[in-house]
């Protein structure tokens, strides 16, 4: 059930607000359990909204897509008058005092907040095993990580607990889990969705958006999340495909990918070039040095940010993360400043790269959603480490700010769902949204 | 302060900070140091500085006098 389908119906009274929020709070009852993807279920709430927005609907006072429709909010996101916890003791008295604008601006569109899901503490880790309240699991196999940062955001969609839901980005965090667990995560331009009122990991690398069940939903809640002078009431159309012209970053993006993962990727981008896109090679010089440059940033970023509860409270952090953040210390100013003129020189080699096409094409995540507990995977041979090889599709257009979604393009032979990765220009969102719709309906096909 | 010489620093750092589990982890974070501080964008104080949109230019395959 997705967005799309739901709101002309709740809009023409067909469908009420108040049964949609019931029958994902059923899903909550009836799998959180087992998946952990909520950290606090707001129903009473949820439930009040929800009248109050068939009232609505029924007086002639219809708001858009979003009026009546059942959303999560991963934990680092304000949500007025609950915690915030971000999945860690350290934030275990907090309760926000506003929306984030984020929130503000869903329920401005009449979205109904059924709860705040898990993640990876502080959202510092790949996997949301690392979190407060114990590890979030993937729908498709629970002993397996449903990706992370935003894991519980991915899991509520994959299972419809909730329509929409908003997750952050730093390194891919709403691209790995949307992959992980086999739904569309679209990472916004950088600064063009307001990140105020949410938890910082590096403010400079720091994205918020939708992940959502296609890629018409994860647009829904985009468009709403973006600032008022910026939204359109129509609905981006599929761009045509044979007019479709994707560059292929080949090297580092395609050379430590698991072989199954390896299989359904190229064998998307075969589908596509067989249906009349144009996939031509294009280069990332630097490519190579894309994980030292974000790794000195983010760590010099959360070092910052949590210099002061890692003296006074260390205890309070999952033992993984208060390591991660105890090394990051470390980092030197000097090595920091060199990161920074490695990230504006990455951010123009993808400039480059997206002359003369659309998008690029590439993984959404070098691997399956990987056990929970695994710290390394083997690919190609050798094991690497779990946090390396999920990183690596997806921080580079971290660095660049550009905007990038992920979507499904197939399963492996165990059935894990694997992540197609499309990169636009900045400034141009909507095109970016226009090729997604033309990949989703030609892989669906 | 060369790569050596801040590993051995924070690794001493670490064991006096009873966290000796971060010590394999300093390694790690030296290995990309080291790449890092290989890079190509990096200044050199004896030669020509790059300019500001240095890394614009470099991408772009032009000067960066």
């Amino acid at each position: 059930m997705t967005i799309a389908e739901v709101a002309p119906r709740i809009a023409r009274g067909e469908l009420k607000s108040e049964k949609l929020t019931e029958d994902c709070l059923s899903k909550i009852e009836a799998l959180n359990p087992k998946l952990n993807a909520f950290i606090l279920v707001t129903g009473e709430q949820a439930l009040a909204r929800a009248r109050q927005a068939d009232k609505e609907i029924a007086g002639g006072r219809y708001l858009g897509r979003l009026h009546g429709i059942p959303v999560s909010l991963k934990d680092l996101i304000d949500l007025e008058g609950t915690p915030t916890t971000a999945a860690s003791r350290v934030r275990r008295d907090h309760v926000a005092a506003d929306d984030a604008v984020v929130t503000r601006r869903l329920r401005e569109a009449g979205a109904v907040f059924v709860g705040k899901t898990n993640l990876h503490e502080f959202a510092f880790g790949t996997t949301t095993e690392d979190s407060a309240f114990g590890p979030a699991r993937n729908p498709v196999d629970p002993t397996r990580s449903p990706g992370g940062s935003s894991g519980g955001s991915a899991i509520a969609i994959a299972t419809g607990m909730s329509l929409g839901t908003v997750g952050t980005d730093t390194g891919g965090s709403i691209r790995i889990p949307a992959a992980a667990c086999g739904i569309v995560g679209l990472k916004p331009e950088w600064g063009h969705i307001s990140a105020t009122g949410v938890v910082p990991l590096s403010r400079q690398l720091d994205h918020v958006g939708p992940l959502a069940a296609s890629v018409t939903d994860a647009w829904i809640q985009y468009n709403a999340l973006q600032p008022p002078s910026a939204r359109t009431i129509e609905l981006p159309e599929a761009a045509p495909l044979n007019r479709l012209r994707l560059g292929m970053p080949a090297g580092y993006l395609f050379d430590r990918l698991d072989a199954d993962v390896e299989r359904s990727v190229m064998a998307a981008i075969d589908l596509l070039r067989r249906q009349g896109a144009t996939v031509v090679d294009v280069t990332l010089p630097h490519a190579n040095d894309i994980a030292a440059v974000y790794l000195h940033l983010v760590f010099g970023d959360g070092a910052e940010y949590h210099a002061r509860t890692l003296v006074t409270r260390p205890e309070d952090y999952t033992r993984n993360v208060r390591l991660r953040l105890e090394m990051a210390r470390y980092v030197l100013a000097e090595d920091y400043i060199r990161a920074l003129r490695g990230k504006a020189l990455i951010a123009a080699e993808v400039d480059r790269a997206l002359d003369g096409v659309q998008a690029l094409v590439t993984p959404a995540l070098a691997i399956p959603a990987p056990p929970i507990g695994a710290t390394t995977m083997p690919v190609k041979g050798g094991p690497d480490a779990v946090r390396s090889l999920m990183l690596r599709c997806s921080q580079p257009f971290n660095l660049s700010g550009h905007p990038a979604l992920s979507l499904p393009c197939g399963t492996t032979p165990a059935g894990l769902p694997v992540g197609l990765q499309l990169v636009g220009h900045k400034g141009r969102t909507p095109a970016l949204v226009q090729a997604a719709l033309a990949v989703e309906a030609a892989i669906a096909s | 302060m060369t790569i050596a010489e801040w590993l051995a620093d924070a690794k001493a750092d670490a064991e006096k900070r009873g966290l000796p589990e971060l010590i394999p982890m300093l390694e790690s974070l030296a290995q990309a140091t080291e790449r890092l501080r290989a890079a190509d964008w990096n200044d050199d104080a004896s030669t020509q500085p790059t300019a500001p949109s240095a890394a614009a230019d470099l991408a772009q395959g032009g000067s960066t006098e």
